[in-house]
């Protein structure tokens, strides 16, 4: 018997992994990825972070029903997209938003030339002054590399509203970035 | 790549989120504990086959109950050798000489630390492509004093100089090895004084040491095109998506899909935004593998050679086996 690896239901070996170990795997796989996910949702590394640490908590209490690292990391993505929705309407991310200039852990990146600073700046910030659905449908499909079939499943929308949402929000963007950057920087 | 993507990558490639492993497990237990409030103790790991039920009993296996820790209930059970990955550098070859690869390994408890991070990377890789030089048991002890780590080594007089058949190039790397895999460890770039008995050695494998030491220039220690993801052995259906780092030449990133006879049966460039200061993060993007045959197939990143290999250095290179289904 060979310890269980994390490996798709779908695969050669039959899952045998426990809610603990996918906690442990999963987090060493995705940890940092849902965070990241999860900053360009909120724009807030610490409300990130707490959001993210949450969905596993959500994933590790449901994973009797999930016990499949793939439908995991899906269920984990969702949770991570929903909860910084309500995250967001919170006041308080509002309100730490609005006290900040930079978003945390992105300000001092020592090695990083003064122009991809300011152009993760302007990215991070003209997201977040998108309509919250087309944000979450353009992180899903730039970010995640999703399927309109897995982000409409994801945000529990139509595929036509995924489309709606994707074509809008990217104009949207695009018009934002273009004022916020000089030609050529994007 | 399109230009959002490489836009949204780039907005939180620096995103190094704190390490929350306590944090959540804390939290698991304590969610743990009200779902199963009546649940006799035993650790977590008790608590969660009372949840799962019979779904998972079935397919556990007596081999996982011998051990059941003892004492107070823990979040996670430390029975099993299947833990979260440690990153571990190793050398290998490349045509520019020698350069560290990433490994990820999983390591001997949940508490990583840079001790036991060091204590695994003594010990040979996985990928027989790699190699580490130090001699089992150079290192016997790791800790994080007044922002620096401390890499206590057990017997200086044996690692003072260069080990036989050892270059200077290969000497200096392994030091690097070392700074970079406890760096790793902590989750942040201390850097790394070498003692004995808490005292600082002057000089290990001829390389001065007596100050406390910043880790090399990844570009100039690292192997210039790396795969993060897939990991190794990965099965996959229908697509799969690529990720990693790379420094090559106008910011592209060749890879290709070989099968089980060498042949490529996909190939595409990736682009990252930068090139030559430091390694940037490339991404492939889906690739569609609905066409293949099930089996295995080997997916392999390179650098870019202007020169179509005139200069006869060639490429670096980084490889994963992924599973087809």
């Amino acid at each position: 018997m060979t310890a269980p690896t994390l490996i798709s239901s779908s695969g050669q070996l039959e899952v045998d992994l426990d809610a603990d170990t996918a906690l442990e795997q999963l987090y060493a796989a995705h940890w940092r990825g849902l965070v990241r996910l999860a900053v360009l949702l909120l724009r807030d590394q610490g409300a990130a972070e707490e959001v993210t640490q949450d969905a596993f908590v959500a994933m590790h209490g449901r994973w009797w029903s999930l016990r499949d690292p793939d439908k995991a990391l899906a269920y984990l993505r969702k949770t991570v997209v929903n909860r910084s929705r309500s995250a967001l309407r919170h006041r308080g991310v509002v309100e730490r938003y609005a006290a900040r200039q930079r978003p945390l852990g992105l300000a001092d990146a020592a090695d990083a030339p003064t122009l991809v600073r300011d152009r993760r700046t302007a990215v991070l910030d003209a997201l977040r002054s998108l309509p919250t659905r087309q944000r979450e449908v353009l992180v899903l499909r730039h970010y995640l590399d999703l399927s309109e079939v897995e982000i409409a499943e994801t945000l529990g929308i139509s595929r036509g509203s995924v489309k709606a949402h994707a074509s809008r929000g990217s104009a949207a963007l695009r018009r934002l970035l273009t004022d916020r950057l000089h030609e050529g920087d994007l | 790549m399109d230009d959002l993507a490489t836009l949204f990558k780039e907005a939180v490639e620096d995103v190094e989120p704190r390490d929350r492993r306590a944090e959540l497990r804390e939290a698991v237990a304590v969610a743990g504990r009200r779902r199963l409030r009546h649940t006799v103790t035993g650790g977590l790991l008790a608590a969660a086959v009372v949840v799962t039920g019979v779904a998972v009993t079935v397919h556990r296996t007596d081999h996982h109950d011998q051990t059941e820790p003892t004492g107070p209930p823990r979040a996670i059970d430390r029975s099993r050798d299947n833990r979260p990955a440690y990153a571990l550098y190793y050398l290998g070859k490349t045509p520019q000489g020698p350069r560290l690869y990433r490994e990820f390994r999983p390591g001997p408890g949940p508490d990583m630390t840079p001790a036991s991070s060091l204590s695994l990377m003594q010990e040979q890789p996985d990928d027989p492509d790699y190699r580490t030089m130090w001699p089992a048991g150079t290192f016997s002890d790791a800790q994080v004093v007044n922002d620096v780590i401390d890499v206590e080594v057990a017997d200086p007089a044996s690692v003072g100089h260069r080990l036989d058949g050892m270059s200077p190039a290969e000497a200096e790397l392994s030091v690097d090895q070392v700074i970079y895999t406890v760096q790793a460890a902590v989750q942040e770039e201390l850097s790394v004084q070498f003692t004995h008995d808490g005292s600082p050695l002057a000089q290990v494998l001829d390389v001065p040491t007596s100050e406390p030491l910043a880790r090399g220039e990844s570009v100039d220690v690292l192997a210039l095109a790396s795969i993060s993801n897939p990991s190794e052995r990965r099965v996959v259906e229908g697509y799969f998506s690529a990720d990693g780092q790379a420094s090559s030449f106008e910011g592209a990133v060749p890879w290709e899909l070989r099968d089980s006879n060498d042949a490529v049966v996909k190939h595409g460039t990736a682009q990252t935004y930068g090139y030559g200061d430091r390694l940037y993060p490339w991404a492939t993007g889906r690739i569609d593998v609905s066409d293949l045959a099930p089996g295995d197939y080997e997916f392999v990143v390179m650098t870019a050679d202007p020169s179509g290999g005139a200069e006869g250095s060639g490429p670096m290179v980084d490889t994963r086996t992924i599973i087809i289904k």
